[in-house]
């Protein structure tokens, strides 16, 4: 394979502990490697520009059944978005739910490398599998959804532990899939019945079982087996008025429990799109931001790592494991509404949505999100996400990395909303001037989620050894700017290397970037 | 993922029976195959005790 050296970059590592200062990145067989070990390498060029490890994306819809659902369902999705095939690119199509190939040159183009699709029906791991292949160029893996499973709500009735520890062991393997993910514990199963969990000690029908129990049981099912990644967790009573408090008492389920684990991270539960589980009020007429509670003890407590949830405000498709939460959407929206249920294992449903900036939750959900990350005091434990597609597109994150960056680029949208004033009294969002700097941006998009997913040998820092995933973008961080040259920037990568090979050049898909064989695999880290 | 664990009878009698029962497949027409990850990285735990 080439080598390359990329030299002069201003580069950002938080693994390493490098802010913004010149470095020297060498790649030599599909790795990171010292600038010594290279003989006559490619030289890139990247001073002025900014150096990041690729990006990881702990929390994404993009491959499987329900992602396939919203594509079909939604033609109006694909209006005026088909790209025809251009050079080695191929056609690519969809916006909130693209093409697995535009999926790929999509993430590619932003510097990501890695991704994780959040939810994997097992009954229908080979539809993900599928289109994890037809993915080019990331690095995927798929949490298989256990949350309302028979199996495990009837051994942790029981607190079975090793028997659920078991058959989570057994599911892994045959589904082929990567960590322990947990929908509306208990509440989709009880959707079967028209009915819903709506906090955590709401008893699941038939089962004799509360979430509670699910959730302890399942996080100490995951240490029992010391997976690289905790257990992932998406909240029962999710985007309703007042949920902050489920949020807490999910939380506080995590306590006392240590991680067991060789892979290096600290927490025992990851719980996602916290911007959809942080809501004050009891209707919609008077919902507001609970952040500071939610932040307040997410920053006391370090086994717990989340991500955001971020809404974009743009027009997308909603799609979830969560059976009634999409009922109950569709019952606001009266858009159209898929639905299925999938044997002993769990549900799911499908519905458009609108995030408009003229309506005032919508604008209330957009500062909720960036709230959280702008309250946070460690970034390593708080991560970019837009639980896509459903707060928004992922092709949205460079945006969000300028609203987190920038003051000015917050104040500019608050301007924009239609009810400015009661978005402002119901939120917490223009006491804030804090602006993240591009260590916090990759602490949140590489060094934390990589850390994580338990993943932070392979991926999220630039240290000698690991993948040589390498992302230049034409940015230089000591020169003043405006907040729009930040999205564009980071919406647009120079130069892309994934696992050494160089598969954007000049913001261009380089035709040489065919991904090469097969991995050994990896030993007990 | 590959965990590795002691031999549980329990539960893999429990799975046959729920593909038997229940499961509009069988459990050999479950497994996801090697065919379909032409790219495959295993991470492997050793959780026997």
């Amino acid at each position: 394979m080439a080598e390359y050296l990329i030299k002069n970059g201003f580069v950002f590592d938080p693994v390493l502990g490098i802010k913004g200062d010149k470095a020297d990145v060498a790649i030599k067989d599909g790795k990171i490697v010292e600038t010594t070990a290279l003989s006559s390498p490619k030289v890139i060029d990247a001073a002025e520009k900014t150096v990041m490890a690729g990006g990881v994306d702990i929390h994404a819809h993009v491959a499987g059944p329900k992602v396939n659902i919203g594509r079909n369902f939604r033609p109006e999705d694909k209006l005026f978005t088909y790209k025809p095939k251009n050079g080695i690119e191929r056609m690519q199509g969809g916006f909130s739910v693209p093409t697995t190939i535009r999926t790929g040159y999509n993430y590619a183009r932003m510097g990501y490398t890695t991704v994780m699709e959040a939810a994997m029906p097992p009954l229908y791991a080979r539809h993900v599998h599928e289109e994890i292949r037809d993915t080019p160029i990331l690095d995927q893996g798929a949490y298989p959804v256990f949350g309302n499973n028979w199996f495990v709500l009837e051994y942790l009735k029981n607190h079975e532990i090793e028997n659920t520890a078991a058959y989570i062991a057994w599911l892994l393997r045959v589904t082929k899939g990567y960590a322990v993910k947990v929908v509306n514990p208990g509440g989709t199963e009880a959707w079967g019945w028209g009915l819903n969990c709506e906090n955590v000690h709401d008893p699941v029908p038939y089962f004799d079982i509360t979430p509670a129990q699910i959730i302890k049981g399942l996080i100490e099912a995951n240490e029992y087996l010391g997976l690289p990644h905790s257990m992932h967790m998406h909240a029962n009573n999710l985007g309703n008025p007042g949920n902050y408090t489920t949020t807490l008492d999910t939380f506080k389920l995590s306590e006392g429990i240590k991680p067991n684990s060789k892979f290096g991270r600290d927490q025992v539960m990851h719980h996602t799109h916290v911007q959809f589980h942080s809501y004050g009020g009891d209707s919609w007429a008077n919902v507001d931001s609970r952040t500071k509670e939610i932040m307040d003890y997410v920053n006391s407590h370090d086994n717990i790592t989340i991500d955001m949830g971020q809404v974009t405000l743009d027009e997308t498709t909603t799609m979830t494991a969560d059976g009634p939460f999409e009922h109950h959407l569709t019952e606001l929206n009266h858009l159209k509404w898929a639905n299925t249920d999938v044997e002993l294992e769990t549900g799911s449903g499908v519905v458009p949505y609108v995030y408009s900036p003229d309506i005032k939750v919508c604008a209330i959900q957009w500062a909720i999100g960036l709230e959280l990350a702008l309250l946070a005091k460690d970034s390593m434990r708080i991560y970019l996400t837009t639980d896509h597609p459903n707060a928004g597109p992922f092709i949205r994150y460079p945006r969000i990395m300028k609203w987190l960056m920038s003051q000015e680029a917050r104040e500019q949208q608050i301007d924009a909303f239609k009810h400015k004033d009661k978005v402002i009294d119901a939120t917490n969002i223009a006491g804030i001037d804090r602006e993240l700097d591009l260590y916090e941006i990759a602490q949140m998009t590489r060094a934390g989620p990589a850390k994580s997913l338990g993943l932070a040998h392979m991926y999220g820092s630039l240290v000698p050894g690991l993948e040589a995933d390498v992302a230049v973008y034409d940015f230089n961080p000591n020169e003043p700017y405006v907040p729009d040259e930040i999205e564009n920037a980071f919406s647009s990568v120079r130069y892309l290397f994934k696992t050494g090979v160089q598969v954007i050049n000049d913001r261009q898909a380089d035709p040489l970037g065919e991904r090469e064989g097969q991995r050994e695999p990896a030993g007990d880290a | 993922m590959n965990a590795k664990v002691n031999e549980n009878p329990q539960v893999m009698r429990d799975v046959k029976e729920k593909f038997l029962r229940y499961y509009t497949v069988t459990l050999n027409n479950y497994e996801v195959s090697g065919h379909y990850l032409p790219n495959p990285y295993v991470i492997e735990v050793d959780a026997t005790q």
